[in-house]
């Protein structure tokens, strides 16, 4: 799978050992692409990429990440790997100011000074705030520092967690543009999303998931056009079916 | 032989009451997952209600109202109750641990009211003049002794039978799908926190008991009846019998009491006089290291709940939430 | 009234110190440490021990710094003792609770730090004896800041005070001027976040058993400076530092400091209308209080 920067295969994976939520999923992430990953509640999207990130015990199954295994990494240790993570809620930090959840992240960089202004250029808003409590931002700029954050140490992949979550129609293009945007400076995003719609406007690739298992997975522009998506969301297509 | 009998049922009825306070800290902590950091302010207050309702009358105290033996004993047990209903109501809500925190809270105020009100509680000279229950009737000390045992029993065994069919009930198991998660109880339609109050009121009660009978036994009360040693001689009682099951807590309350007063003769016997005064140190360590060893090695007890798959709360921690660390 | 205030502030001063590492353990490892005022007797009892072994090897030190009863050998002493208190913490996490919290309840390891802090307390009594002890013989003599009302003061107090808020304030600072200050804040709000934003979390822990270890040790020595020592030192301080971290709201460090004060405070003016038994009962009626009133506490967040 030449191309592929990030891997995942067969994973189990589940906050309580015997108790997994993924049984066996498979993943492949192409380079500079958007990867989108939608499927029913329950589905186990977000438990997903968070054992990719290694919060969640992994019992089975391996991610790699550039072809070097990463399964069973400690998540701190990820950014230095060049994989962030954006979760969905709490995605920063509210009690600390914009610049100091910013030095944060940037706390092992040798040229973070450096890096803070290309950050600042990128979002001028946040530079605006920089010395305010990053509660007190609005719904979309919170998303904005998310995504600062996870840039900071130049990933190489980003996985996000329902970016566009609690946003309006209005903001949630914006952020999931911003996200199609990094792909062309040379970063691989991996997302999941509940709005189908606006994800699959900005994705290259999709992989549908329920259950814990792979159901489909296909180019984005055409995955719609597949009965079997209605099914799978219905919930009248069994599991694991191929 | 008399004195050795004598000895045995003194050392009986000391277990047995004990024994009555493990068991209302095990419906507290073994079936509702309660954490009772002053087990002793409960104890305490069942003993002095019962000694200031029932001693004989005290031209320096307010209390020793020569009430008869049962309602005495009943006003300590009510007393108890108090007290429980009041830090209950207030903490039961919150975060585990703010009733520990409160508990052990209400024990230091206790002690130090109780050993300073000298007009209600006789203070550091604490109280005596308490008319045992049949003393009258008995004459005898000896037989007195074995008499008041059989009383202690009595109670123990009202008690054990008590909480063994509330266990077995739809309230035992409600008590206990409370404790594994709350969610699910509550979308049954039960309230939790009403129930957890009174599972931690009534518990409290029995303690309550117990401080009461050992007030009786021994028609003498102090401040240093109140001391933290007790709650932590409970606890370890619980701790090695097995918290969530009654047989556990009777034989936690027995050995551990045996070990005490075995590790006391030993000291006193074979510890040289000028140590004399650090053997309780000594004890209190053995007790300290009894609790954290049985943790570290055998955290379920020696007679383990037999209704398995407790959920700990370590599993429900493991869920990577955005608060909570493993 | 303005003595029993003064005394207030300093006690207050003293157990904010201890509540500042407390509040950190039990917001982020979830426990209510009851084994935790131990460390104030540890520091305390170490500093006690290497004064008198600086004295000894260089007799110059133990000379006291007028108008203090302090002298050079205790200062040094202040910092083994704080050294020595945060590396305890640290090894009783890693021996005890850290073991506990892998194999059994969150609530096990509360009845170990009861089991921890018994044997702690006994241990020392065992090793340094019931009786009290103090660092200096010397007889510290109190000024007289004013006569009616009368007011006095010893310049030990004046010290303890003000090396009690230098350590505030420079906590202060490495809190709000330092990365690793971040780092803290940031698992203190979120630690999954944290460890994903590049923290190690288990360093983390080991810091905060460290600085909060340290911080309580200072507490135990700035109390033996201006009080007696006993091993009951622990056991004394554990309910008004409970209190302080309830009061501040858990988790909040600028709400143990504040909770420090006014449990302080409120046990001294409480002097002034209750017998001085019934002191320790005090904090006590603060968190019924707090309870009653605001659950969470001044600045607290997480009370479920």
């Amino acid at each position: 799978m030449s191309g592929a920067v990030l891997s995942v295969r067969g994973l189990v994976a589940g906050y309580v050992r015997d108790l997994p939520i993924l049984h066996g999923v498979d993943l492949s992430v192409q380079r500079h692409s958007l990867t989108v990953i939608i499927g029913p509640n329950g589905a186990g999207k977000s438990t997903l990429i968070k054992a990719i990130a290694g919060l969640v015990p992994v019992s089975a199954g391996a991610v790699t990440l550039e072809g070097r295994a990463i399964t069973g990494i400690r998540p701190d240790q990820m950014a230095g790997l060049g994989l962030a993570y954006v979760p969905q809620t709490d995605n920063i930090f509210r009690h600390l100011t914009i610049a100091e959840n910013l030095a944060l992240v940037l706390r092992r960089q040798p040229d973070a000074a450096q890096r803070l202004d290309e950050l600042y250029t990128l979002f001028p808003p946040l530079a605006d705030k920089a010395r305010g409590k990053a509660g007190a931002l609005s719904g979309g700029q919170r998303q904005m520092l998310a995504v600062a954050m996870a840039l900071a140490c130049k990933p190489q992949v980003v996985l996000m967690d329902e970016p566009s979550a609690g946003l309006s129609p209005r903001i949630a293009a914006e952020v999931l543009d911003l996200a199609r945007g990094l792909t062309a400076k040379g970063v691989t995003i991996l997302l999941v999303e509940q709005n189908v719609k606006q994800a699959l406007r900005v994705a290259d690739h999709c992989y549908i998931l329920a259950e814990g298992r792979n159901q489909l997975d296909g180019a984005a522009a055409s995955i719609l056009q597949d009965p079997a998506v209605a099914e799978i969301y219905l919930g009248t297509r069994h599991a694991g079916a191929a | 032989m008399i004195g050795l009998i004598s000895y045995l049922a003194f050392f009986a009825t000391m277990a047995g009451i004990l024994a009555i306070a493990v068991l209302g800290l095990n419906l507290q902590w073994g079936y509702t997952g309660l954490f009772n950091g002053g087990v002793v302010a409960f104890f305490g207050a069942g003993a002095y209600g019962t000694m200031i309702l029932g001693a004989r009358p005290d031209p320096m105290l307010l209390g020793g109202f020569d009430l008869p033996w049962i309602v005495a004993f009943a006003g300590g047990i009510l007393l108890a109750g108090l007290v429980a209903w009041v830090v209950g109501a207030l903490t039961l809500r919150l975060r585990h641990d703010y009733l520990a925190i409160a508990t052990f809270g209400v024990a230091v105020a206790l002690e130090s009211v109780v050993r300073n009100a000298q007009w209600l509680t006789g203070g550091a000279r604490g109280m005596r003049g308490f008319p045992r229950p049949f003393e009258a009737a008995v004459g005898d000390t000896f037989l007195y002794g074995l008499v008041f045992l059989a009383l202690v029993m009595f109670v123990l065994a009202l008690v054990y039978v008590g909480l063994q069919r509330l266990v077995s009930a739809p309230y035992g198991r409600l008590l206990r799908a409370i404790r594994e998660d709350e969610e699910a109880a509550r979308s049954l339609g039960k309230n939790p926190a009403r129930l957890r109050l009174q599972a931690f009121v009534i518990g409290s009660m029995i303690m309550g008991a117990s401080g009461g009978l050992y007030v009786s036994y021994t028609a003498f009360i102090s401040p240093q009846d109140m001391a933290p040693i007790l709650t932590f001689q409970i606890w370890a009682m619980l701790i090695v019998g097995g918290a969530g099951n009654n047989r556990g807590a009777l034989l936690g309350a027995f050995l551990i009491w045996a070990v005490w007063t075995a590790s006391g003769f030993a000291l006193a016997r074979l510890a040289p006089t000028d140590w004399q005064l650090y053997s309780g140190s000594i004890q209190y360590i053995l007790i300290g290291a009894v609790i954290v060893a049985m943790l570290l090695w055998r955290p379920q007890g020696l007679l383990p709940e037999r209704l398995s798959i407790r959920h700990t709360e370590t599993a429900a921690s493991a869920r990577t939430t955005s608060k909570g660390v493993t | 009234m303005i003595q029993a205030l003064l005394d207030g502030i300093l006690t207050g001063a003293i157990i904010s110190l201890g509540a500042i590492g407390l509040t950190m353990v039990m917001h982020i490892l979830r426990f209510a440490n009851f084994a935790y005022a131990e460390t104030l007797a540890i520091g305390a009892y170490v500093a006690l021990v290497a004064d008198r072994l600086f004295s000894a090897l260089v007799p110059v030190f133990d000379a006291a710094l007028a108008p203090l009863t302090l002298s050079v050998s205790l200062l040094l002493a202040l910092v083994v003792a704080m050294a020595v208190a945060g590396a305890s913490a640290v090894v009783i996490d890693r021996l005890i609770f850290a073991r506990i919290r892998a194999r059994a309840d969150a609530l096990s390891m509360v009845f170990a730090s009861f089991g921890v802090a018994l044997i702690l307390r006994n241990v020392i009594s065992l090793i340094f004896g019931h009786h009290p002890q103090l660092y200096s013989q010397d007889i510290a003599m109190a000024r007289v800041l004013s006569l009616d009302p009368l007011i006095l003061i010893k310049p030990d107090q004046v010290f303890v005070l003000m090396a009690a808020l230098v350590l505030m304030a420079a906590f202060h600072l490495v809190l709000t001027r330092t990365t690793f200050g971040y780092a803290l804040r940031a698992v203190a709000e979120n630690p999954a976040l944290a460890q994903v934003s590049g923290v190690n979390l288990k360093r983390m822990i080991v810091a905060v058993w460290l600085i909060g270890g340290g911080l309580s040790a200072a507490a135990g020595v700035f109390y033996t400076l201006t009080n007696q020592l006993t091993p009951m030192l622990g056991h004394t301080f554990l309910l008004p530092v409970f209190a302080a971290t309830i009061v501040g709201g858990i988790g909040s460090v600028y709400g143990a400091v504040l909770g420090g004060f006014i449990v302080g405070i409120a046990s001294g003016l409480s002097l002034m209308v209750l017998p001085s038994g019934y002191t320790p009962a005090m904090p006590f009626l603060l968190i019924l209080a707090v309870l009653l009133i605001r659950p969470q506490g001044l600045f607290g967040e997480d009370v479920r």
